[in-house]
């Protein structure tokens, strides 16, 4: 019954906080696109013509810009509360809809990207850790710290130069509907997933190899070893598994900070994400976008943060107590 | 190693499936950004103008050799007193197959000259005062006086007509549902990703248009456009990169369709002590090398000007307007020393740090200012930011990348005329000079050819005396189109921008 209780009180107080992380965000987001300068009405109107003094005042008022902007932010947080995330000052459209389309597109790279990041990632640290001070553990080594280094956007545009200007295997850029055409769907998240997360990869890497360093002189394996065990079974039945603890650490962490990756990797694969609204929206000046797509990758990001941390809470009592 | 090599199997796999299952006849065009609005009133730049002209016709529009052809009107007469323009409309039909009638012609001028409205052309347009609807197919626009630039006005991208009943329904959200009588029927509009168009049936060309699906698609960053064509992903894209034309042009595939449009140049702040004074502006007009910003900002791409940026074979060129100035530095100083600024002095440019061929200009032109003591602190905000300052004429002198919005040289009267409004942006602000508005508005109303031209060659003289703006360049506008891609037209000089109208004429093998 007590533990139940520190269960419930642990989970309570990290809902409060990712509740209040995501009001000051609300907060934080309307307030900078009003202390930022330039006039979204002028881009409205266009940049060909001269619109009169009129015609601006005009479009200013039907847009609602011409309120005081306290009023703005009290309507805006209401209607933020009821799930309305208002209309594009340019386009009038959905913002919660152009919102609910794009963010499953970057949902949907992250998730390649760390199933990617994953799958070169692991391996390359076991073997990296098994080959610990021979050729092949420095070669490994090394090429994780190229792949720590190396920026998003010259790995991508190098793997665009390889893949599809000279062999021609994979597309460039866009994007497919699954439902349309499935196959070429999954071709054109290759290259995007891979960039995004060839970094990853390589902290998956060394996270592994130091991990398994670690286990590897454990009591326990060595136990196992006396007691006559297959050297593939220790590695992958008992050392892998206990390695793997810290690793799944780093995925979970990390899958916030790829949010980030994905401004310069969308771009420059013209993924239709959220990354590629929301730059977008800040060159027109539509402020409703631009908080609505700000508050949803804030709001993605918290809530992998929040869900990281409730099932480590869950898992590991150490931290629940220390916590509360 | 076994899995390097599965990896590569299944990349090749995957390679191998191909895209050629669609539509023969489809054509990708991607453009440099996603339209804002479906407005068709609201010019709102180049990218909206490509797919406008798939999709809606004017009364006349802008033909790919640059003269005016007729669309929904089958002919048209000025009336000899010039007080109004008398259309005859053919047997065509909207998207929505209603026929197109004087009552839309009515609806769709009307909304664009409203006193309340924000079309973008609706000072041009309010010339107009009154239209009536003669027959179910004859509109006659009455004029208040005679308007030689009317009926280039009306072949703009943003007079197109609409049915009466659309903008009836629609006006408050035009993006739902656009109807036309283009080419191209709207199919549906996927944010952040295309416009698709589909073959409209029954449009009134015979035989055309040839593609059975136009796909715009939205490619912001310029890098992913110009990758986007070399794969094939796309058919056609819109601002090629100078630093692309050469190398897009040494592949096979690919070729380029160039022209000049734009041109480079500055505004002045005509209320910033120093830039009052014709000497001063006329000095940094002999001061700078072209050459520095065409190689600086555009790659060694690009047409000097040494007078004012009018194209070749429109009205108000001639030799010695274009020749006017040299580059000359000894000219320069001398100028500026007879204003009284010897020792130079110190002002504000403002670009935008958003194009990078507009920050470029700005640093050629500080560089080629220094040179006659003249210390240029640069102003470069995002576009946006610099937009802000440009209508409340928030800078010394500002660097201008535009062009006339029509061929008829009424586009001066944007650059020139002084009137009720002095900040635009296109003009230097403040600036105002009787006889030169006395000028525009003579030419404008005059219908008689050789009177137009003298009033141009005399207003050219002026403006080049005065010089209140002052032009460096012609810039390139480049398109590039996949080989297999036939009948698109890049079309010439001002109106590059408008050559979506060619959509209609292309092919595909």
């Amino acid at each position: 019954m007590n533990a139940l209780a520190g269960i419930l009180a642990f989970v309570v107080q990290k809902l409060a906080t990712a509740l209040t992380q995501l009001f000051v965000v609300a907060t934080l987001v309307f307030s900078i696109m009003y202390i930022m300068p330039g006039d979204p009405v002028l881009l409205l109107l266009g940049s060909e013509s001269s619109p009169s003094p009129e015609t601006i005042a005009a479009m200013r008022s039907r847009l609602g810009l011409d309120q005081p902007v306290l009023t703005q932010y009290v309507s805006w947080l209401t209607d933020v509360v009821r799930f309305d995330l208002g209309n594009s000052i340019l386009g009038g459209y959905s913002v919660g809809q152009v919102v609910a389309d794009n963010l499953p597109r970057t949902l949907e790279l992250g998730l390649a990207a760390i199933v990617i990041a994953s799958l070169i990632g692991v391996p390359v640290g076991i073997a990296a850790a098994l080959n610990r001070g021979t050729l092949v553990d420095t070669a490994l080594t090394s090429m994780t710290t190229i792949g720590i280094s190396v920026p998003v956007y010259i790995l991508g545009a190098l793997l665009i130069i390889l893949f599809s200007l000279q062999l021609g295997w994979l597309p460039s850029s866009g994007y497919m509907d699954i439902g349309r055409n499935a196959p070429e769907h999954f071709r054109r998240l290759v290259l995007p997933a891979f960039t995004l997360g060839f970094g990853l990869a390589a902290s998956i890497a060394r996270m592994t190899r130091s991990s398994m360093l670690e286990i590897l002189n454990r009591d326990f394996i060595r136990a196992l070893r006396a007691k006559g065990m297959s050297e593939r079974r220790i590695i992958w039945q008992h050392a892998l598994r206990n390695a793997s603890i810290p690793v799944v650490t780093i995925i979970g962490l990390q899958l916030g900070n790829l949010m980030g990756g994905t401004v310069l990797v969308e771009a420059m694969f013209n993924w239709p994400g959220l990354s590629t609204l929301l730059v977008d929206a800040v060159s027109s000046r539509d402020y409703p976008v631009v908080q609505g797509s700000v508050l949803a990758i804030a709001a993605l990001f918290i809530f992998i943060n929040l869900a990281v941390e409730l099932i480590y809470g869950l898992l590991d009592p150490r931290i629940r107590r220390r916590r509360t | 190693m076994r899995k390097l090599i599965a990896t590569g199997l299944l990349a090749a796999a995957l390679a191998s499936y191909s895209t050629a299952g669609m539509a023969q006849s489809t054509v990708y065009f991607g453009i440099s950004g996603e339209p804002t609005t479906m407005d068709p009133m609201m010019q709102t730049g180049t990218t909206f103008r490509t797919v406008k002209l798939g999709i809606h016709r004017g009364l006349v529009n802008y033909d790919v050799d640059g003269s005016i052809s007729h669309e929904l009107a089958e002919s048209y007469e000025v009336a000899p007193d010039g007080l109004s323009i008398t259309f005859a409309l053919r047997d065509a039909l909207f998207h929505d197959g209603s026929p197109v009638t004087a009552a839309d012609v009515k609806a769709s001028l009307d909304r664009i000259r409203d006193p309340e409205g924000a079309a973008s052309f609706r000072n041009e347009l309010s010339a107009i005062t009154d239209i009536e609807v003669v027959d179910n197919k004859t509109v006659r626009l009455v004029l208040d006086q005679p308007n030689a630039a009317m009926i280039h006005y009306l072949a703009l991208p943003e007079s197109v007509i609409m049915p009466a009943s659309w903008i009836e329904a629609f006006e408050a959200d035009p993006n739902v549902a656009p109807i036309g009588a283009g080419p191209f029927r709207f199919v549906n509009w996927t944010r952040g990703r295309e416009i698709v168009a589909e073959r409209f049936e029954d449009y009134y060309k015979e035989g055309k248009p040839h593609l059975d699906e136009v796909h715009y698609v939205f490619y912001g960053d310029e890098n992913a456009r110009v990758n986007a064509i070399r794969t094939g992903d796309v058919d056609i894209i819109d601002y090629v990169p100078a630093r692309e034309l050469e190398a897009l042009e040494a592949e096979a595939e690919i070729r380029t369709e160039r022209t000049f449009g734009p041109f480079m140049g500055l505004q002045f702040n005509t209320q910033f002590e120093p830039f009052s004074h014709p000497e001063v502006r006329q000095a940094i007009a002999y001061a700078v090398d072209r050459a520095v910003i065409i190689n600086t900002a555009f790659n060694g791409i690009g047409t000097p000007i040494y007078g004012l940026a009018i194209p070749e074979g429109y009205m108000g060129y001639s030799e010695e307007t274009t020749n006017y100035f040299t580059h000359d530095v000894e000219r320069a100083r001398e100028l500026l020393a007879e204003a009284g600024y010897a020792d130079g002095f110190e002002a504000r440019l403002l670009a935008s740090a958003q194009y990078s061929f507009h920050q470029n200009t700005a640093v050629a032109i500080q560089s080629e200012l220094a040179k006659i003591g003249i210390t240029v602190t640069l102003d470069l905000p995002d576009w946006a930011n610099r937009m802000s300052k440009a209508s409340v004429a928030d800078y010394d002198f500002m660097v201008m990348g535009s062009l006339g919005e029509i061929t008829d040289p009424d586009w001066l009267s944007n650059y020139y005329y002084g009137g009720t409004q002095l900040v635009r942006n296109n003009n230097s602000a403040y600036f105002q000079d009787d006889r030169i508005d006395e000028l525009l508005d003579q030419a404008r109303v005059s219908t008689d050819q050789e009177e137009r031209e003298a009033l141009y060659a005399e207003f050219a003289d002026r403006a080049l005396e005065l010089s209140p703006l002052v032009f460096y360049m012609w810039r390139d506008q480049s398109y590039a189109v996949r080989e297999n891609v036939q009948g698109f037209t890049n079309m010439p000089a001002f109106l590059s921008f408008q050559s979506g109208f060619s959509i209609e004429n292309v092919t595909v093998e």
